[in-house]
């Protein structure tokens, strides 16, 4: 059953996702030599528009509060990252698995270090990432969209953060 | 689970992690540190470190905390507690660099905490601490 308690404790995404655009442009930036930049609907349907093939990491969280994280980003944009983590341009070298251990890893790491900053002496877990092809997603802004936009070596990126109602 | 090259089994290094992405750029990384190593074998889990670990002479483990089958954490506290590796320097690399995790692992012999992300050159550092502890001439 979930009390008004439980409701009170359970945090907005507006309220992280600040700290966790800090995470992920950190990451961005320390392990695939990426740069982040705001990007409003606009511009994100324009740099995603002829982008079919889209991949979203998903990952699940607990602790001081649970909930979901995902991002959502094209398949070249998977591609580039995967040539900078490794320091090399060679396609030879990626394939589907491979691709989607990056992306989930990606995931795994901004995830990682916004609660790190974020749980202070408390203990989190994190789950298993999970990658899948999704469809170009559709872009929604506001308080209502769940979703931030960004864009990353000025290609697309949709963040989304979704917390659960504690069930302690 | 995998293994490269190069005849020094006192610098031999491990490297656990679940993510092969991650393992790939340790290896590389340490390719490229500029640092004397020698075989470096991988292993996606701690129950897959431990089958190393007992048949290979390994210097240096570098391991992940949030795996399937067997988490870094636990893969500690088996060599901790075996007592069989008690030159075997310890290294985590994680996501998690919360201080209740760093906490749990306090009295497990870990040498270095490596946050992820991480630049190359962290951990460069690291592999030229441990190579100048292990020749300390």
């Amino acid at each position: 059953m979930t009390s008004s308690v439980n409701c009170r404790q359970t945090p907005t995404p507006a309220e992280h996702y600040g700290p966790l655009m800090a995470a992920l442009a950190d990451v961005a930036e320390q392990s695939f030599f990426a740069c982040v930049d705001p990007c409003d609907a606009a511009s994100f349907e324009e740099r995603a528009a002829g982008v079919d093939n889209w991949l979203r990491v998903s990952v699940g969280f607990q602790g001081a509060f649970a909930g979901l994280f995902s991002c959502t980003l094209p398949e070249p944009l998977a591609a580039e990252l995967f040539d900078s983590f490794l320091g090399q341009a060679d396609e030879s070298a990626r394939n589907e698995t491979l691709v989607f251990d990056l992306v989930g890893e990606f995931g795994n790491m901004i995830c990682g270090t916004w609660l790190t900053r974020t749980a202070e002496r408390r203990r989190f877990a994190l789950h298993r990432p999970e990658v899948r092809r999704v469809p170009p997603p559709v872009v929604t802004t506001g308080a209502e969209g769940g979703q931030e936009l960004l864009c990353l070596n000025d290609r697309p990126l949709a963040v989304g953060l979704v917390f659960v109602p504690w069930q302690g | 689970m995998s293994e490269t090259t190069e005849a020094a089994p006192d610098r031999n290094i491990l490297i656990v992690d679940d993510s092969a992405m991650m393992r790939a750029m340790i290896r590389r990384v340490a390719a490229l540190a500029d640092v004397p190593i020698g075989r470096v074998f991988e292993a996606a889990n701690g129950a897959e470190a431990l089958a190393i670990l007992e048949r290979e002479p390994i210097a240096a483990l570098f391991t992940d905390i949030n795996m399937p089958v067997m988490t870094g954490t636990e893969l500690l506290r088996v060599i901790e507690e075996r007592g069989a590796w008690p030159d075997l320097i310890r290294v985590i690399v994680s996501t998690d660099g919360s201080q209740a995790r760093r906490e749990e692992v306090d009295h497990l012999h870990v040498r270095c905490y490596v946050e992820k992300p991480f630049r190359p050159e962290v951990m460069r550092d690291v592999l030229c601490e441990l190579s100048a502890d292990a020749d300390p001439r």
